[in-house]
């Protein structure tokens, strides 16, 4: 029986040690295969997964960039503050909300000083409606996930996920709705501005780097009760991808800024996907928008202007017969009550007019004539000058001034920025009279009506008598004819909507008394 | 007798199945260690070809940073010079670029060579070409 039963065993024996080894080498090489597979399978979705975060990182910093793209037209009211086509995008958007800013902060310090005309509110609720609709139309382009789409699909639509499905492009994934940020709150805005222009009393945020100071980025601010947000781009920085980290705690739909519910976003996010059906890899992307590009916050086209009259009473027993102009110019003799006709006699009266002016005839030696504090003046011009060009200094001012003699042929003179670039950036400070070539936005006809101020005294100079003048009678009277000099430097601001920022009026009086007594 | 018959037979038995084995064994290797090995290749050209494609990005980022194709070409060359050639990537070279103003982006090329770990019979050498665009960041907006 054990003898029987032993060949049958060795027979199993034999068969399974034969195939034991085969089994196992089949075993190691299918083992091997699927090894491989998977390794190839999961190398293939990680490079694929890696191809479409490419995608959504170049899609994203494509969006960032390419928005700068997209303009929209402007009021002709900002003409002076658009791009080249007169248009208005995300690298103008602060020198648009720039002018409105200057604008309103110009007419609050108006209404502070009791010099706000009966234009002046309407004049600011226009500049502020105007500058927020034109942003309006440009948030509601820039927030389009359509236009977001268009950018993505330009850069991500021209790239593929062979790796996880060949010849499959890269999509938007439709899940995601494309959130906008606002990030860099507090930082520099693209706007260049110098403090001096901002009107007393208005206090605006400001950041300083280098040797500039820049509006502050989302930080609203208030100018005649209304607010105010620049958008952040940081100087000297190119667009470039952000963490989540950045852009979630700054998300327009989580953190909005106060009281600007349209305030252009300067950060974008966008999301990437690519599937083979059964495996879909995704990947999201956050990039902020820099326009490379800074503009100084401007009035480009407003101008000021400035006048002197001269006026000479003749008195006679301190009751005025005469009232009689003359130059800005020193050394006027002036007969000005010929045969006069007294209660007692008959007399001449003469004057010599004009000592103010001994020192020069250039604007500077107008305004310094009476030997005021003219610097509430001077400080009244540079302010609504660096409206114009925030660099320019007071000694430029000065400058100007003193190489301006005046011309009795001119009415007035016009202070205002020539600007020959396509997109006003490049001003030159000019004063020019209005007998000359005047640049034909300035209205130089009824300039009255472009001022939305009140005229008020700003300095009141101190009466001299004899000092600037003579004054002498024929027959000779007691007592004896005197001559007193005095003036006024009136002040009539502009808030710029209509380009008139301001206006100095230089009033000189000179008053002459007479004796009818011998 | 018999039972002494029957040990010997036993004996030889049992010597059979271990040369089969050992046979088996090495026929098995014969053809599992050049797939191992193949798949060795194949695991560094992926992994080269994915090496390229991220250098293609990297200089294509660099490229887009700039502001005109000369600045562009240089970047790229710079950002390449980063790379450490090694016994199985040779180099990484700049192969072409387009710097297209027009719309706005930059498409650059790179050509890998690569020697792959185990040589193989008919060649050892292989060249990857990649591609990566980006769009142009460091021109100004328009004015």
């Amino acid at each position: 029986m054990s003898q029987a039963i032993r060949p049958l065993k060795n027979l199993k024996k034999r068969r399974s040690q034969r195939a034991a080894s085969l089994i196992l080498v089949i075993a190691c090489g299918f083992g091997l295969m699927a090894l491989i597979y998977g390794l190839f399978s999961l190398a293939m979705f990680l490079g694929g997964s890696r191809q479409v975060r490419n995608a959504a990182d170049a899609g994203a910093l494509n969006v960032s960039r390419k928005m700068m793209d997209i303009r929209v037209p402007t009021d002709p009211k900002y003409a002076d503050v658009a791009d080249t086509n007169g248009k208005v995008g995300m690298s103008n958007v602060n020198r648009l909300w720039g002018k409105a800013y200057l604008i309103n902060a110009n007419l609050e310090e108006m209404q502070k000083s009791g010099q706000a005309g009966p234009k002046a509110t309407g004049n600011g609720d226009a500049a502020y409606q105007l500058a927020q609709t034109v942003n309006d139309n440009l948030y509601s382009e820039i927030a389009s996930s359509k236009t977001q789409d268009l950018f993505f699909h330009q850069m991500a639509g021209r790239r593929t996920a062979n790796m996880i499905n060949p010849g499959m492009g890269i999509d938007k994934n439709p899940q995601y709705t494309c959130p906008i940020a606002m990030v860099d709150r507090g930082d520099e805005s693209n706007l260049i501005m110098t403090p001096g222009q901002i009107p007393a009393g208005i206090s605006a945020g400001k950041v300083d780097k280098g040797s500039k100071s820049y509006m502050q980025g989302y930080v609203p601010m208030t100018a005649n009760n209304k607010k105010f947000t620049f958008t952040s781009f940081h100087e000297g920085e190119q667009p470039h991808l952000i963490s989540d980290s950045v852009f979630d705690p700054n998300r327009a739909d989580i953190a909005p800024i106060e009281g600007s519910a349209t305030v252009i976003p300067n950060a974008f996010r966008q999301s990437a996907l690519a599937g083979n059906g059964q495996i879909d890899s995704t990947a999201t992307a956050s990039a902020v928008a820099n326009p490379i590009r800074s503009y100084s916050m401007t009035i480009p086209q407003s101008y000021i202007t400035l006048y002197v009259a001269n006026m000479s009473h003749w008195l006679v027993d301190g009751k005025r017969i005469k009232s009689i102009p003359y130059e800005t110019k020193a050394d006027q003799t002036i007969h000005g009550l010929v045969d006069h006709q007294t209660p007692t006699r008959v007399i001449n009266c003469f004057g010599k007019l004009g000592g103010e002016y001994a020192s020069g005839r250039s604007i500077m030696a107008i305004i310094k004539a009476l030997k005021a504090d003219y610097q509430p003046a001077m400080k009244k011009l540079l302010q609504r000058v660096q409206g114009m060009d925030p660099s320019y200094t007071m000694a430029q001012l000065t400058n100007l001034l003193e190489n301006q003699n005046y011309d009795k042929n001119a009415s007035r003179y016009y202070i205002f920025a020539k600007d020959d670039s396509a997109d006003h950036t490049n001003p030159q400070i000019q004063i020019q009279a209005d007998n000359g070539s005047l640049p034909e936005w300035i209205n130089v006809r009824n300039w009255q009506e472009d001022f939305d101020g009140i005229e008020k005294d700003l300095i009141t100079e101190p009466t001299t008598t004899d000092e600037y003048a003579n004054a002498w009678q024929s027959p000779p009277g007691t007592p004896q004819p005197t001559a007193k000099n005095s003036g006024v430097m009136k002040w009539q601001p502009g808030s710029g909507y209509t380009k008139a920022v301001g206006n100095l009026f230089i009033s000189r009086t000179t008053t002459l008394n007479f004796s009818s007594k011998p | 007798m018999p039972s002494r018959n029957s040990k010997k037979k036993t004996t030889c038995k049992r010597r059979k199945p271990s040369a089969q084995t050992l046979i088996e064994a090495m026929v098995g290797f014969i053809v599992l260690i050049p797939i191992a090995l193949f798949a060795v290749d194949v695991v560094a050209l992926m992994s080269t070809a994915q090496t390229n494609e991220q250098w293609a990005e990297t200089a294509a980022r660099a490229a887009g940073s700039c502001s005109c194709e000369t600045m562009a070409q240089n970047a790229v060359k710079n950002s390449l010079k980063r790379f450490v050639p090694s016994s199985i990537i040779r180099s990484v070279e700049l192969d072409k670029i387009v710097f297209d103003q027009v719309n706005g982006q930059v498409t650059v090329a790179t050509v890998m060579q690569i020697n792959v770990p185990i040589p193989l019979p008919w060649m050892n050498q292989f060249e990857f070409r990649a591609s990566a665009i980006q769009p142009l960041l460091g021109t100004p907006a328009a004015q």
